[in-house]
């Protein structure tokens, strides 16, 4: 029930990108795209946050806003000094969603671990 | 009811949602972008909403008019040069400049080029921008042409006078202000042995564009070519006839 609110706002925001028309050379697709992952890996923290019970907001809103800043100066940078420093950023973040991923998938792995040596339990106790 | 929304909607499940709402946005965009914006120079080559098309038409309607109104001004500087001995130098004196302006119809030995967009395909934009015909390359062949000593050149039916140029602009050629496009008709009066020896001689611009595709460059000898006079403008606003000095 929790993800039910976050998946609906997922396919929501897809779905209003392509009612959006994007002129060709607005914005390069380096910067929206690291701004993507920046995005990505706010969310799965967001979600581990609020799994472990120690979600706080404003952690959370300057954490995305401050990604996605770096990682669009890095790009900018990158233009600039003719390296792709965005990698690192790209690299950062990649590295985090991974173990933000992991760490969630404990938390669910434990729970149904937990939960299958209780009937365990229950059906020796029979 | 508090409680039941604490568990089911957990206070965190809201700003994370909104960010899925802003991150599902961006994912989305970036994947409907264009690949690499430094290679979108071929969409603004793109021709524009509003397509050459109806101006050529109507520039095809004018040419005849301007072309049968200087006739008629040749017929009547002919009747008028009939009246007196005078009048008769000036006329042939006049028809003559006439003809060097490229303004009447001439004929005479040449040869003709034809330039084609080739038939290759490839997925490379380089490599697709040698496969076709651009501006710089009619620019180049008249110049040799003139070069190898052409009295008159048309491209594609339009005279080229003192104040031709040719431009890209989008999917076109312009010669002066009518649109053309693949293939390209270039035909020169002069010496048919000088001129095509001249263009089709080794490691010359034509040459190198054979290189790349046979098929883009034909080169023709002719015994007669028809030219057309030139039908631009040939108002001038700023130059005047310096008076001859006493």
């Amino acid at each position: 029930m929790k993800f039910v609110l976050p998946i609906l706002a997922l396919i929501a925001g897809i779905v209003a990108a392509y009612f959006v028309r994007f002129p060709a050379t607005a914005v390069p697709r380096e910067y929206v795209g690291v701004a993507a992952l920046a995005g990505f890996d706010t969310l799965l923290g967001g979600i581990r946050a609020g799994l472990e019970a120690r979600f706080k907001a404003d952690l959370f809103a300057t954490g995305f806003v401050f990604n996605i800043l770096l990682g669009m100066g890095l790009v900018y940078l990158g233009t600039k000094l003719g390296i792709e420093v965005y990698l690192a950023a790209v690299v950062a973040l990649g590295g985090r969603i991974f173990a933000n991923l992991s760490i969630i998938r404990r938390h669910y792995l434990a729970r149904w671990a937990d939960a299958r040596e209780k009937r365990n339990m229950e059906v020796s106790q029979l | 009811m508090a409680k039941l929304t604490n568990t089911t909607f957990p206070q965190w499940t809201a700003p994370v949602s909104a960010i899925a709402l802003v991150f599902g946005f961006l994912i989305a965009a970036a994947m409907r972008m264009p690949a690499d914006p430094a290679t979108s120079s071929l969409y603004a080559m793109r021709p524009s909403t509003s397509t050459p098309q109806p101006i050529g038409a109507g520039i095809d309607e004018r040419d005849a008019e301007i072309k049968k109104l200087r006739d008629q001004i040749t017929e009547l500087q002919d009747a008028m040069a009939n009246q007196s001995k005078q009048t008769a130098v000036l006329n042939s004196n006049l028809q003559e400049v006439k003809l060097f302006a490229g303004l009447t119809e001439v004929s005479g030995p040449g040869i003709e080029i034809l330039l084609r967009d080739s038939k290759q395909k490839s997925g490379d934009v380089d490599v697709i921008n040698q496969y076709n015909v651009h501006d710089r390359d009619v620019l180049v062949v008249v110049n040799d042409l003139w070069m190898s000593g052409a009295e008159a050149i048309s491209v594609n039916g339009h005279r080229l006078a003192k104040n031709s140029n040719f431009r890209c602009e989008g999917p076109v050629i312009y010669v002066g202000r009518v649109p053309i496009a693949s293939p390209v008709r270039i035909s020169a009066i002069g010496d048919p042995e000088t001129l095509y020896g001249a263009m089709s001689m080794q490691g010359r611009y034509l040459d190198n564009i054979k290189k790349t595709d046979p098929y883009m460059v034909e080169i023709t000898k002719k015994e007669k070519v028809v030219l057309q006079g030139y039908t631009g403008s040939t108002e001038l606003n700023f130059t005047k006839t310096v008076e001859a000095k006493q």
